[in-house]
């Protein structure tokens, strides 16, 4: 019996896997390191900054994601 | 102020959300789990959308939320990116999970992990210990509305008046309607809390200010309290290491109310439409959290951080708004407290009794309701009248082991491998590790003793798994025909 590890197929899944990566890489350290400064950016903490960056990142890459899924026609 | 006003709201608010949830029978017969624990499998995008995201906003974001903007800061956002997160757990496992439901008959997590692992001893184990962190979930969102109830009325509705008139609206109407209450209360109390949450930050930032932007807010703390703008806060004790393995925990934290509403989702789209959605339901939490901030300046000596947001409402809002964010607190508690009720009352109906005594469907789905009672006035309602002390302790430990289960959903989602000693092992060894970190040597390092679990959890799993025997190919086969369609063991 050949077991095996579920890793995308082809490059379009590799891509929506690559970004959902650098989306949960942006929200921990080392990035948000880079916005932990005592200054306001846009009226708001950089780390709020950042949140919301994260917030509005996700809304959109599952938005592409879904229409990538809609165009290979491949649901669940 | 007018002290009858903000009670009269709060109340008129839980007179609303009973009439909408009985009315979300609509004549249907509700002895089935099939239809009590996953409204037939029927609900659609919208619904389910406000359905999971009033869900995952709790009382925490109108109470505890501003009280760690105003005891530590900006670490408060941590909450917000697990949130999101969360949401892209939920658009690539609801799918797979509402699939394995539909095919294979799941109403409840527990009776996922025993089919995968052909195992109704790890199904009923998982159920009972998700159970601990649901009840104690469920008793804090309890003691939450009680003493929301007890500040608008002034004082004069004592803790266990408010305990019993919440729990006795939740019963009804559960009782009544199952998951299609939920759905229907959540999506009111969704859209009450967003409009709550804005108006009240909004009107607090004008009367802090004089202006409609948050920027004064933080102008001024950024001259005068900048410690409240970076981590570790103003405590000094959430550092990096607390923040990412926090957000890390959180996010694989797959807890049971959420596995139903997933499955109650009508098709595999829905969940997908519904979670790209999610994090936009979020920004909710940024109005409230501003509050938290106003508070550092204008309450500098408050003795309950979590507090702060009514205490300046009390002081600086019309009586209106007051009761306004009286009922949005207690839509926040009660949509977060009726699923993990429904959720426990089908876990010790369906993973516990049905193998233990060999129960019928139709027996199991009756008794599932019938549970309701006794669980809420039995276990919830006397301990939420006590207001234990450790009860926070109880509610960390049970969460961290939410995270414990994590190999089970590996063996369901990635990796074929996967076997029930390496799954039983890899639970157990993470419980204790999480449960001696979280009440002998805490957090140790500034890492989240959940996190300390997954580091032992993890690599026993997959040692385990690879030197014991996997699980019938049969089964793997059918499971991973929904996770990894078009490929095979073969």
């Amino acid at each position: 019996m050949k077991h095996f590890v579920v890793h995308p197929r082809s490059r379009r899944g590799w891509c929506l896997a690559l970004a959902f990566a650098l989306l949960i890489s942006a929200g921990i350290w080392p990035v948000v390191a880079a916005f932990n400064r005592a200054e306001l950016w846009f009226g708001l903490p950089p780390l709020a900054v950042l949140t919301y960056a994260i917030v509005t990142g996700c809304w959109l890459t599952m938005l592409i994601a879904n229409r990538l899924l809609r165009r290979s026609d491949s649901d669940v | 102020m007018s002290s009858w006003i903000p009670l009269a709201i709060t109340m008129g608010y839980i007179v609303v959300a009973l009439i909408i949830g009985i009315n979300a029978r609509r004549g249907r017969v509700m002895d089935s789990l099939e239809e009590w624990g996953v409204a037939g499998r029927s609900m659609g995008p919208v619904t389910l959308y406000l359905l999971i995201a009033a869900g995952s906003i709790s009382a925490y974001t109108f109470m505890g939320a501003p009280g760690w903007a105003y005891s530590k800061g900006v670490a408060v956002f941590y909450v917000v990116i697990y949130l999101s997160y969360l949401a892209l757990v939920a658009w690539y496992c609801g799918p797979k999970v509402w699939a394995f439901g539909q095919r294979f008959g799941h109403v409840t997590q527990g009776a996922a992990i025993a089919d995968r692992y052909q195992s109704p001893l790890l199904g009923g184990l998982a159920a009972l210990v998700m159970s601990i962190g649901s009840l104690a979930y469920a008793v804090l969102q309890t003691i939450g509305s009680a003493y929301i109830l007890s500040v608008m009325s002034g004082g004069e509705i004592p803790v266990w008046v408010g305990v019993i008139v919440v729990l006795g609206a939740i019963a009804i109407y559960l009782y009544i309607s199952g998951q299609r209450a939920i759905g229907l209360t959540n999506a009111f109390q969704g859209i009450l809390m967003l409009g709550v949450a804005w108006a009240v930050g909004l009107w607090a930032t004008h009367e802090a200010t004089g202006e409609i932007g948050f920027a004064g807010v933080f102008e001024r703390l950024a001259s005068e309290r900048p410690e409240f703008l970076t981590l570790p806060g103003a405590g000094g004790d959430i550092g990096f290491a607390f923040w990412t393995t926090s957000i890390i925990v959180s996010m694989f934290s797959f807890m049971p109310p959420v596995w139903s509403q997933w499955m109650s989702a009508r098709s595999a789209s829905t969940i997908r439409r519904s979670a790209t959605w999610l994090p936009t339901y979020y920004i909710v939490v940024l109005p409230m959290v501003v509050v938290g901030f106003i508070g550092i300046l204008a309450l500098p000596a408050l003795s309950r951080a979590d507090t702060v947001a009514l205490t300046y409402a009390l002081e600086h809002m019309p009586s209106w708004l007051v009761g306004l964010l009286g009922a949005g607190t207690l839509a926040a508690a009660m949509s977060s407290c009726e699923p993990f009720l429904h959720s426990i009352a089908m876990a010790y109906a369906r993973d516990v009794a049905q193998p233990l005594f060999r129960l019928s469907d139709a027996t199991t789905g009756r008794l599932a309701r019938r549970l309701l009672v006794p669980i809420m006035a039995l276990i919830v309602a006397p301990v939420a009248i006590a207001e234990p002390s450790n009860l926070v302790m109880i509610l960390l430990v049970g969460l961290g082991f939410a995270t414990q289960v994590l190999p089970a959903f590996i063996g369901m989602f990635l990796w074929t491998r996967a076997s029930t000693p390496g799954v039983l092992v890899g639970i157990l060894s993470g419980f204790c590790v999480t449960l001696a970190l979280t009440l002998i040597w805490p957090n140790p390092m500034g890492v989240h003793a959940g996190f300390w679990g997954l580091m032992v959890n993890l690599p026993l799993f997959v040692g385990i798994s690879l030197m014991t025997s996997p699980v019938r190919d049969d089964v793997v086969e059918r499971f991973f025909a929904i996770s990894a369609p078009g490929r095979s063991l073969g």
